[in-house]
């Protein structure tokens, strides 16, 4: 009869073998944090922020952060960089990225909306006529975050749809956050646009 | 309702979205968190026990489960409660947000 551990082509040595290595790992693991983790997990933060020049931009749920909001709006405007505002990227002569129009459908690059859905986004940048100051501005900032998330990665193109159907619904919530007030949505499409905004 | 809601134990999970990345230099671990733009240096058991949630992104842990999960034992308190400290600490820094029962 073979002995499994000496010929690890048996399944029962592979079953075993696997058995030892997940065994002897939970005890390396045991000593490690049984003896370790009195102390303290953390021994030293570098906070590595550029202080001047651009910032990198924050995604919804790093914007909520206790760090970055103590630093957004902060003595020296500090913010994530120069991104195009809605009226930059309706200015004559400035080229769209690819994928996008100027006549392209505000409904075609939204499509969970119907609230300016027929509106083309360059009309949608320039200020829709109709709707609350709230659904203007953020329509035109969702539209110019867009743009912008053409040459960036944050935030995503699927953030900025959801920032704009969780300001519809009343129910954009990164993390575990409460509800995004459209104020607080409006800071931070802003905050990715370079405009330094500050907190209560 | 209420004493029901109060025995329940605090859980923490990871930021959604925001992986963690961990580098390995000589005998000690760093760990950057692009959420809040720090850099952490670990302890050899915050690193074991940050690189275990890492891998585990999408849940929730309370101290007794993690301990389960970590050792494959929940009843020894003090170690129940160093994780718990641990985690607060983590919560702390940003690596972790807690979650609502």
């Amino acid at each position: 009869m073979n002995n499994p551990s000496e010929n690890p082509r048996e399944p029962g040595a592979v079953a075993s073998s696997v058995g030892d290595a997940a065994a002897a790992r939970r005890e390396a693991r045991r000593r490690l944090l049984k003896g370790g983790l009195a102390a303290a997990p953390v021994a030293l933060t570098v906070t590595s922020r550029p202080v001047l020049g651009a910032i990198e931009c924050q995604g919804p749920t790093g914007f909520q952060s206790a760090n970055v909001s103590r630093l957004v709006g902060a003595p020296g405007g500090l913010s994530c960089g120069t991104r195009k505002l809605p009226a930059d990227w309706v200015a004559t002569g400035v080229t769209w990225p690819a994928g996008y129009t100027r006549a392209m459908l505000f409904g075609s690059a939204f499509p969970q909306t119907t609230l300016y859905a027929a509106l083309t986004l360059e009309q949608v940048l320039a200020g829709p006529s109709t709707g609350t100051a709230n659904d203007k501005l953020i329509a035109q900032l969702v539209v110019a975050a867009l743009l912008n998330s053409a040459s960036t990665t944050v935030p995503s193109v699927q953030q900025v749809r959801d920032l704009w159907t969780g300001y519809l619904g009343n129910n954009f919530r990164p993390g575990s956050e409460a509800v995004w007030p459209p104020s607080k949505i409006i800071k931070y499409l802003q905050y990715t646009m370079g405009i330094a905004v500050t907190f209560p | 309702m209420t004493e029901a809601l109060a025995a329940q134990p605090l859980q923490w999970r990871l930021q959604a979205g925001s992986p963690l990345c961990f580098r390995q230099l000589d005998d000690q671990f760093l760990v950057f968190n692009a959420a809040s733009g720090d850099t952490h240096l670990l302890s050899a058991s915050g690193h074991e026990l940050l690189q275990f949630l890492s891998e585990q992104e999408a849940r929730a842990w309370s101290a007794p489960a993690l301990a389960q999960a970590l050792l494959g034992e929940s009843e020894d308190a003090d170690f129940c409660l160093s994780l718990e400290h641990s985690l607060r600490y983590f919560e702390q820094l940003g690596l972790l947000v807690p979650v609502l029962p």
